[in-house]
């Protein structure tokens, strides 16, 4: 037997993966093997070193944080896929196979002779068309996702009236109004995936002039727009985006899908503002019979057991005894 | 009465989101322990339980029973790590808020054992092990770094991680050696 493999059998036997035959053979080899028993010595100092370092202990805190940010995400994903399922379920209605191919072939023909006029003929920016809003919602439903170099031009607060550029393949100009579905979403697009954080705080500014105009009749908040809040407020680098995303879905309480993005804001956020915010904003009395009241109860024990803010303790304190009376 | 996996799988083929969250919460603590172990950080190993779950959720409409769940699941955990990209900004260098392990197997954020005026040379000490054998860790190959995690941090047998890995004894045994053979040099100096 070659002595190779009585050193690897020294560490499979440091972990108990040796059969006892196998044990018995390199026992034996180690009362006669000087070189071996030091290599045997050094193993087991080195597993002595490695003890001092442990994965980081799985706490139950961090375990229902991770199964409460999965329940928010499947929501999130099934919402928006339920929208796109409906609209795939009206075109299959109409469109028979054959029809459905030979669109296809006409839309990769006029797709192609897009491509090869954006190519090579870049408009003017002074000369940009002025839009209405559905083409905004066109142009990303024709494969463009990304929004870039989203410029504000105008925004009256009293009528909601906005009016902004962005590009697609090309440079748009938009004019529409806020409380227009597809302005929406391309503002809702703009404040997930624009590099610059000033544009994604006037982005969700805009989206927060429909919520003021909640009262007066505007329409629910789209199922987009409001993943997109919740990922800014989730995730966006930027503490003012995140502030403003908060400010906005707080008018949309008690939206159960919300509420666990604020229980994730409290698990998760840094700044301690944000999360008195979300405190103050979560009205236990509201969620007594909804499904996630469980899950709110939990966070503000928590919460009062164990926030590092002072404040936070106490207000999640009173607000558990305010239930309980 | 506690449904076993093939029932809470049917089940949620149909639809039931409770027989999902059934089946996530019978394993969902494994998978969090072992991606805590290979990435060391609690934020990391949320996204790839996250991602795991996502993985599990949209498969299972097509699961066939071809394996185990449990071992079609550790298989996706093992395939997630080994595929995760650490939120390196946040860990480019040393955190106070990192863990260390005193002597008892306890666990304290670093900069709870510097603050305290009470901080021994022994803490001390213990912490910059600690330190360097997570930096020692992090210079493994993910495959290397995943075969010495399941096997030295969370128990598994070789043949259980060749099964999760979807690879041969050897290979694991490999992997293995070749791991500790790198630690081995990289904590030279820490040897009493």
């Amino acid at each position: 037997m070659k002595h190779k493999q009585f050193e690897e059998w020294l560490q499979l036997s440091l972990y108990n993966e040796l059969s006892e035959q196998e044990q018995t053979v390199l026992d034996n080899h180690l009362t006669t093997c000087e070189r071996c028993r030091v290599e045997l010595n050094e193993l087991k100092e080195m597993h002595a070193t490695l003890a001092h370092h442990r994965p980081i202990a799985i706490q139950e805190s961090l375990l229902q944080d991770a199964r409460r940010n999965l329940r928010l995400r499947i929501q999130t994903d099934a919402e928006q896929k339920s929208l796109w399922t409906k609209l795939k379920g009206i075109l299959d209605g109409f469109l028979t196979p054959p029809l459905q191919v030979a669109l296809g072939g006409v839309a990769t023909l006029v797709m192609g002779i897009l491509v090869g006029y954006f190519v090579f003929k870049t408009p003017s920016e002074k000369n940009l068309p002025l839009r209405q809003a559905a083409f905004a919602s066109s142009a990303m439903e024709a494969g463009e996702s990304q929004i870039t170099n989203i410029r504000f031009i105008d925004r009256n607060t009293q009528n909601g009236d906005v009016e902004f550029t962005f590009e697609t393949i090309t440079p748009v100009r938009i004019r529409g109004n806020v409380n227009d579905e597809n302005v929406q979403k391309v503002l809702a697009r703009a404040l997930v995936s624009d590099q610059n954080a000033g544009v994604r705080l006037r982005a969700v500014n805009m989206i927060g002039t429909q919520t003021e105009q909640k009262q007066a009749g505007a329409p629910v908040l789209d199922t987009e727009v409001k993943a997109a809040l919740i990922t800014a407020l989730l995730h966006d680098r930027n503490l003012g985006v995140r502030k403003e995303a908060l400010n906005v879905l707080k008018n949309y309480l008690p939206d159960p899908i919300i509420v666990r993005a604020f229980l994730s804001v409290l698990a998760n956020e840094t700044n301690t503002g944000l999360k008195i915010t979300v405190i103050n904003s979560l009205d236990l009395s509201k969620y007594e019979n909804q499904p996630v009241n469980r899950e709110i109860l939990d966070m503000f024990k928590n919460k009062a057991q164990s926030d590092d803010n002072n404040y936070i303790r106490i207000r999640a304190k009173l607000a558990l005894q305010e239930v309980q009376q | 009465m506690a449904s076993n996996d093939t029932e809470l799988i049917m089940q949620t083929q149909r639809g039931n989101m409770d027989a999902f969250e059934q089946l996530v919460q019978r394993y969902d603590k494994r998978v969090l322990t072992i991606a805590a172990g290979y990435v060391s950080c609690s934020d990391d190993a949320k996204d790839i339980y996250q991602e795991v779950f996502l993985r599990v959720y949209k498969g299972l409409p097509k699961f066939q029973y071809k394996s185990e769940f449990s071992t079609w699941l550790f298989r996706i955990t093992t395939n997630v790590c080994l595929s995760h990209r650490m939120r390196g900004r946040r860990h480019s260098h040393t955190s106070l808020d990192q863990n260390v392990n005193d002597e008892d197997g306890q666990s304290h954020a670093l900069k709870d054992t510097l603050s305290d005026n009470t901080t021994t040379d022994q803490q001390t000490h213990d912490a910059e092990i600690s330190i360097r054998v997570g930096q020692a860790l992090k210079t493994l190959s993910p495959r290397q770094r995943m075969v010495f995690s399941l096997k030295h941090y969370d128990g598994y047998k070789l043949k259980e991680i060749a099964e999760m890995m979807k690879c041969s004894d050897g290979t694991v045994k490999k992997y293995l050696f070749e791991a500790t053979a790198r630690l081995r040099k990289q904590l030279k100096d820490f040897a009493n």
